[in-house]
Parts: C-alpha cells; structure tokens; sequence
C-alpha cells in the first residue's frame, strides 16, 4: 500500500516536473490580468420573534497566468446580528475561506484543481450561492446535509457530443481538515451534467462518500431549464443522506422585461418563486451542528427582484415556513453589490 | 485504508492526467496556431451546436444561473470567463465564443 502512495506520488511529482516549463509564468499584455471581484451584501430576515440582519463582504482574487492557470479565492465574511424580545441585540461573525484554489486547464476537456474548493455537488453550492446570483436570501434546506467546502484535489471539465450534448464532470477527493477558517471533511465524490445547449437544459447527478467517522453516502440530482421562448427559468435540486435526511427544492424565475406597463422598472425586474421540502430521518443521526430543521419542514418563497444597475440588485421576499416547532412567515430585504476591479495595471 | 487507497488513486489519476494532458496540449498547440493563421476567430473556428452564435453560447451558459454583468475591458473579461468556464463546467469552445461576445 505504502509503496503504491509512493509511486503515485512520484508519478505526480514527474507530471509536474514535465509541466514545469509550461509553469505559472505571468503574462499580463496578451493575457487576462488579476481582478478584485466578489459582492457585498446587506439582507434582513423578519419572522416572528426574532430579526436577523446580515452583512456579508466576499471578495474574490482572481489571478490568472499565462493561457492555462489561474490562482482563485474566496473570503467570505458573514455577520449575524439577531434580535429577540426583550433580549439585547446578539451577534457573531463568521469568516472563512470559501475556496483558494489553483486550476490548471490542461486541454480542452480537463481542469485539474488544487487547494481548497467548493465541493461539486449539485447546482446550488457550485453556481448559485453567492448573494448577488441567488434569488432568495435563504440557502434550501438540503444545502444543510451537502458538504459545501472540500480540501484536496479535484478533475473536471467539459466535452461536447456532437451538436446536442455537453457532458460535464468533476470528481474530488478532500481531506480531513479541522480549522475554523478552512475545514473540511475527509469525503471523495462526483456531479456529472448532461448539457443540452439548444433546449438550455442541464440535468445533473451528484455523489459523495463520507470517509471519517461514520462513512455513509450523500447523492443528489438537479436540473436546470432555461426557456427558449419566454424570459424564465427553472431549477431543481434533490438530496438525500441515509443518516441526516432528504429533500428538494424547486424554484423559477420570470424576468418581466415583456410586461406591458412601468416599462422602466419592469425591464429591470424579476419574480420568483420557490417550493422546497426536507423530510428528517426517522432516526436523527449526525445532525450535530448542521444547519437543518430538527423535523420534516416544507417552506415557500415568492420574491421580486430589481436590478437598480446591472452590478446592484435589490430584492424582496415572502415565505412561510410549515415545521413542528410552529408555523410562521418570514420576510426578507436585501441588497447586493457586485464588483470587479483591477489589480495593479488593469488591462486594455 | 479505503481512503488511502481512494488517494492512491486520484493521485495517479491526476498524474496521469497532467501528463496526457501535456502531450495533447504540445502537439494541438501546432495545429490551433496553424489554424488560427489561417482562420479568423469566428463561431465556425468552434465547437458549437449547429447554427449557433456566440451571443447565443452566452445566453444558454451565463444567463442561466446569473442576469447580465456590467461589462469589462478585454483582459479583465478574459479573467472572468476563465474563472467561470472553471466554476460552471462550460466547454472551451463555448467559453471562447463568450469571450468574443463580451468583448464585442
């Protein structure tokens, strides 16, 4: 066993040893340049009894070198200020790094990623969590049971089949990491998409093995549908974890930019709505600290969101939440910025 | 011990890989430089599904998860889509095809 960790790692070590002439080489004039890019965001969540206000900075340094590398990371830093009656306002930060992560695109079907990332699993954790891309403040239930960071190494990329068929992969592997900025657990998985560019449909399933503590399976599926004719799309994603729970959710989005009247602001707006369910395991086995409801819990969403400028969105919310604990609304306001600057010269 | 084995294993997976990959890219780099002397950087030059643009590789890839972004200057894009054809799994050749369309 020893002897194979150490041919595989001597293999690894000759691979990039023969790549090295290709190796991080900065050319800024014909090349991309670094970027300071990410949002800042500002949301409040109401529900009886309790308001929270959340702001959240997440800048992102892009550093990219020569045509095959890029150096990529995420701070993200969230506070939590929350009110009850009668109780003094309580807060608390959390910082961490989302990901810092080297990629090197090696052709055109393969990346190899190293360093910390964000786990490939599903649509949600990958493409949609930022704030300023999300449609509703409030992540789905089932992100609660995926993992969401991962420290290791991971390939990926994209081939496409003909004229009616991209197929997408990633497979990881993560180690154990217990830190508070940039934890992990030790776990290995796949999401393999089925792109279909002329219907703009995308449908995806995910898999992860949990490899400490109690080794148990996570899988998942997703689809995302963009129509072709009218300005909506829908998205889907299903999870579900032997030990922890299941559940999915649903969303859809109209940009209502073919609305006839207050042309001005409906050419800058949107609507959603979203329907998501979690079914807890009749057992509670590893819930520990994760962020999910301690019982089967369904929930609603219908937002509006306003594009003030292309980078400023604001938007507002509705839902009402159906759990053990007691039924409730929850209204939620929120703005998001997102920027994009140069880093030392900037480019023509 | 599964783990290590799991290890073992994506390691000489990627190993191998960087250096597949490695051969390719020398040997493609020759042909791509040859044709793009001899084509110009134009939808036809990419993979893409039969009678599309790249404005419609954009729409199909980028304004499907996000709303259209304020636009950038050539390089800082050039960042971006990189970036994005990592995050979001995008082909290379669409990911080219956006990046001519940002950069109109």
């Amino acid at each position: 066993m020893k002897q194979f960790s150490f041919f595989a790692v001597l293999v690894l070590l000759f691979a990039v040893s023969a790549t090295a002439q290709d190796a991080p080489q900065y050319t800024q004039p014909e090349g991309g340049v670094p970027l300071l890019t990410g949002f800042v965001g500002f949301g409040t969540t109401f529900q009886p009894g309790q308001q929270q206000l959340s702001p959240t900075i997440s800048p992102i340094v892009l550093v990219p070198f020569g045509e095959k590398w890029l150096v990529e990371s995420e701070l993200e830093i969230e506070g939590d200020y929350t009110h009850t009656p009668n109780q003094p306002w309580d807060h608390s930060w959390d910082k961490g790094f989302e990901y810092a992560q080297v990629d090197y695109l090696a052709n055109k079907y393969l990346t190899v990623v190293v360093g910390r990332f964000l786990t490939p699993f599903g649509i949600y954790n990958e493409r949609l969590h930022p704030g300023w891309v999300r449609n509703f403040q409030a992540a789905p239930y089932i992100v609660g049971l995926e993992m969401t960071d991962s420290n290791g190494g991971q390939l990926r990329g994209a081939v496409p089949i003909g004229n009616f068929l991209d197929i997408n992969y990633a497979g990881f592997f993560s180690a154990s990491v217990n830190n508070s900025w940039e934890g992990s657990t030790r776990a290995a998985g796949e999401r393999v998409g089925f792109f279909f560019p002329k219907a703009r449909l995308e449908v995806g399933t995910s898999f992860q093995r949990q490899l400490q503590d109690t080794h148990v399976n996570t899988i998942g599926a997703d689809a995302i549908w963009q129509s072709n004719k009218l300005p909506m799309d829908v998205r889907f994603e299903y999870a579900r974890n032997r030990f922890v729970g299941s559940g999915y959710w649903f969303e859809g989005a109209y940009r209502m930019r073919r609305i006839g009247f207050l042309k001005p602001l409906m050419r800058k707006s949107q609507t959603e709505l979203r329907f998501e369910q979690f079914f807890a395991p009749s057992v509670m086995g590893m819930v520990g600290d994760m962020e999910l409801p301690d019982s089967n819990a369904k929930r609603f969403f219908g937002g509006w969101s306003c594009w003030i400028r292309p980078d400023v969105r604001t938007n507002f919310s509705y839902g009402r939440e159906f759990i053990d604990s007691g039924d409730h609304n929850v209204w939620t306001v929120g703005l998001t910025y997102r920027f994009a600057f140069p880093l030392g010269g900037g480019g023509k | 011990m599964k783990a290590k084995v799991v290890l073992s294993m994506l390691l000489t997976i990627s190993a191998m890989g960087v250096l597949i990959a490695q051969t390719t890219t020398t040997s493609t780099a020759v042909n791509s430089k040859q044709s793009q002397a001899s084509q110009p950087q134009s939808a036809k030059a990419w993979h893409l599904p039969k009678g599309w643009t790249a404005d419609q590789a954009y729409k199909a890839n980028c304004t499907r998860c996000h709303a259209e972004v304020p636009k950038l200057n050539s390089q800082q894009t050039k960042t971006i889509v990189r970036h994005m054809r990592v995050r979001a799994n995008i082909t290379h050749d669409e990911a080219e095809a956006i990046l001519q369309y940002l950069n109109k």
